[in-house]
């Protein structure tokens, strides 16, 4: 699996790459300068060789220079012993050549000619020798003429690396930049954009970014309209309660014996529709997403045993017993509040239902896993238990079993699906069950380091 | 035995709530100011003439915390916040700017009586009838319960009175854990819930105000999962 990157980096860079070395290889076989060479070269020989004989080596010297400035080309005149007559320093690869070598350059001579030639002359039986060397096309070969142009192709290959790259990297930047936009959104960053320039250059990949941010933009203000409205409906709905309460306090202040009993179902219904106003809210905000949580480290442990211990304190006939490894601390990362609220409302439900005289267990327990510890509270109560049909359906908003008994009881049907939901957002997973013995168990599971999920099964 | 009656403000944008405390709070023998936005608030609060003031968070206008800051930037005046249920957020800001405890609405009547009452208590000097209340003295810090002053290496330290109440308690059991339901429960006058961390609040901002001790470390250490100690400077062994 390929990035885009590397796409577009690699193809790019072996074309142009091929298209320089192709070239080069081209302009070399395609030189004109070697054309009408080998016709005159002998002519200078006998030139070179008849100056050399009247002035000697400066003669000669001064011939071959005048070759140089006209033609460009190279030349070394040669004895029959192999003194180089001109007085000129003889790179080694002539010396080779005259020698007798030649360059094969195997599979590539069809495309190398040769640039190194030599000619021979005997004039009173002396035997000269004229080498000369044909200019390089384009002048990029830096090294031994007669060489395979490595370092030339070597030089293509970089530059041309070096341009594609750039280029590669500019088309993917964007790409990178919404990728990471898209991420810190999907987080829960409201903020994150890919900072595309307002005005100016067009382009489909600029012009992506800026739907991007429009688009992340209008997220945004959703958002934050519905938390407005939440936190607006919130103190709507508190201050009639509010004054409700002090009202009710008024009351109590002044009556007699004889209405308490009224004022208590009026403090009772009250607090009801406190509570279920408290629940709604906390399940809209969970919902739409529109809270961040506090994450920190904390031990759950402590807070079950806190939790289990309120619960308790508040219903003295039914006690509440919690089992942990009282050396783990069942250390986690998250919301404690919420998680707090969850736990909560699970116990409270097995206090609720469980049979008088009967101890609530709860479980706290750690699980190794593949990819993790994973933390498990169990809270068992010895109640009446959920029928198998409604199991499932219990952990739904507002569900109830029965509805005269859940009156009687309390409750609007909300706690489980909190519990549920705050659950799932820090990863985790409940899951609840009959027990054998009888009543109900509900596993409520959390994974002990940061970030991950469970995985899902059923 | 002529009780003077404490005067509290209140400050609620609700007007009907607003006479519905001050008729609850006159009967439990508090004399009561309600007044409806925070700049007259504020200014009323200024007149140094009340005990407590009772503010509401959510107030139009300049909001409830611009309002506490401003009264803290100048006075020690204890402040009970009237907070939304549930916004952690409004607590732990307002214990940060200086708020001496918060009741979050709808409430209790009968809660805002106690906790009032809690905060007055504290804030009254020791009644002389207590043995001269000795200066307490750990380390480079000293506390004097009888003008509730406090020092640290001869300089004054500015606490509120929630804060000069929890460095008591930390103090007179310097050396030793003080669990955070003990503190809660002395200092703040109220059972400990689980998720409150206003104690947590309070300790921070104490040390924060006393700065680092001799030794380089906090006066006040955590221990974590029980509470806090207030640490006796270690004995110099002299070479």
């Amino acid at each position: 699996m390929r990035s885009l990157f590397v796409r577009i980096f690699v193809s790019f860079w072996a074309a142009q790459a091929l298209f320089i070395i192709l070239a080069i290889l081209v302009t070399i076989a395609l030189n004109p300068a070697r054309h009408g060479v080998e016709s005159r070269a002998p002519e200078w020989l006998a030139e070179a060789v008849n100056a050399y004989q009247t002035g000697g080596e400066r003669a000669a010297h001064e011939y071959l220079e005048t070759i140089w400035h006209t033609e460009h080309i190279r030349s070394f005149l040669f004895d029959a012993s192999g003194k180089e007559l001109s007085g000129r320093h003889v790179p080694p690869w002539i010396e080779e050549t005259r020698r007798g070598a030649t360059f094969n350059h195997g599979w590539l001579s069809g495309l190398m000619p040769e640039r190194i030639k030599r000619f021979a002359l005997t004039l009173d039986s002396k035997r000269y020798t004229l080498i000369i060397e044909l200019p390089p096309g384009p002048r990029i070969f830096l090294g031994p003429p007669h060489d395979f142009p490595g370092l030339g192709i070597a030089i293509a290959i970089i530059s041309s690396g070096l341009v594609c790259y750039l280029l590669a990297r500019s088309m993917t930047r964007p790409v990178t930049r919404l990728r990471q936009a898209a991420q810190s959104l999907a987080a829960g960053d409201l903020t994150a954009r890919t900072g595309a320039p307002a005005g100016g250059s067009r382009g489909e990949m600029i012009e992506l970014m800026r739907d991007f941010d429009r688009m992340a933009e209008r997220l945004e203000t959703l958002v934050e309209s519905q938390s407005r409205l939440l936190k607006d409906v919130s103190h709507e709905l508190r201050s009639p309660l509010a004054r409700l309460s002090v009202a009710l306090g008024l009351a109590r202040q002044r009556a007699g014996p004889e209405i308490e009993s009224q004022l208590n179902r009026i403090e009772l219904e009250a607090d009801r529709l406190n509570q279920l106003i408290q629940r709604l809210l906390t399940i809209s905000r969970l919902e739409s997403g529109a809270d961040g949580l506090h994450r920190r480290r904390f031990s759950l442990r402590e807070l079950v045993e806190q939790v289990a211990h309120d619960a308790e304190y508040e219903n003295a006939a039914r006690p509440c017993h919690v089992a942990a490894d009282q050396n783990d601390e069942f250390q986690v990362e998250g919301d404690a509040e919420l998680l707090g609220s969850a736990i909560e409302n699970v116990v409270r439900n097995a206090i609720r239902y469980t049979a008088e005289g009967t101890t609530v267990n709860v479980q706290l327990e750690r699980q190794h896993a593949a990819n993790g510890d994973v933390i498990v509270i169990r809270v068992s109560d010895s109640g009446p238990g959920v029928p198998e049909e409604a199991l499932a359906r219990i952990l739904e908003p507002f569900y109830r079993l029965d509805d005269a008994r859940n009156r009687q009881t309390g409750g609007a049907g909300l706690g489980l699906s909190i519990a549920d939901r705050a659950i799932r957002l820090h990863g985790g997973q409940l899951r609840a069950s009959n027990r054998k013995e009888g009543g109900l168990e509900v596993e409520m599971r959390l994974p002990a380091g940061p970030g991950f999920a469970l995985p899902a099964h059923s | 035995m002529n009780k003077r009656m404490e005067r509290i403000l209140v400050v609620d944008d609700d007007v009907e709530l607003c006479g519905l405390v001050e008729e609850y709070l006159t009967a439990e023998g508090f004399s009561l100011k309600a007044v409806h936005d925070g700049e007259l608030g504020l200014q009323q609060a200024l007149t140094n003439e009340f005990a407590l003031v009772v503010l509401d968070v959510m107030l139009p206008g300049m909001n409830g915390f611009e309002v506490l800051r401003r009264i803290r930037s100048v006075s020690k005046t204890p402040v009970l916040l009237l907070t939304a249920r549930g916004e952690d957020v409004d607590r732990i800001v307002g214990l940060e700017i200086g708020a001496d405890d918060y009741l979050p609405k709808p409430f209790n009547p009968r809660e805002l009586v106690a906790r009032i009452r809690a905060i007055l208590r504290r804030t009254k000097p020791t009644k002389a009838a207590d043995a001269t209340p000795e200066v307490l003295k750990v380390g480079d810090v000293e506390l004097d319960p009888a003008t509730r002053t406090v020092l640290r290496a001869g300089q004054a330290v500015d606490l509120t009175s929630v804060e000069f109440n929890l460095l008591e308690v930390l103090l007179r059991d310097a050396g030793r854990v003080v669990t955070r339901e003990r503190l809660v429960n002395s200092v703040l006058s109220r059972k400990f819930m689980p998720f409150d961390r206003s104690i947590d609040m309070h300790v921070s901002k104490v040390r924060r105000k006393l700065g680092d001790s001799e030794e380089n470390g906090d006066h006040i250490k955590t221990i974590r999962g029980v509470g806090y100690m207030f640490a006796r400077p270690t004995l110099r062994v002299k070479k």
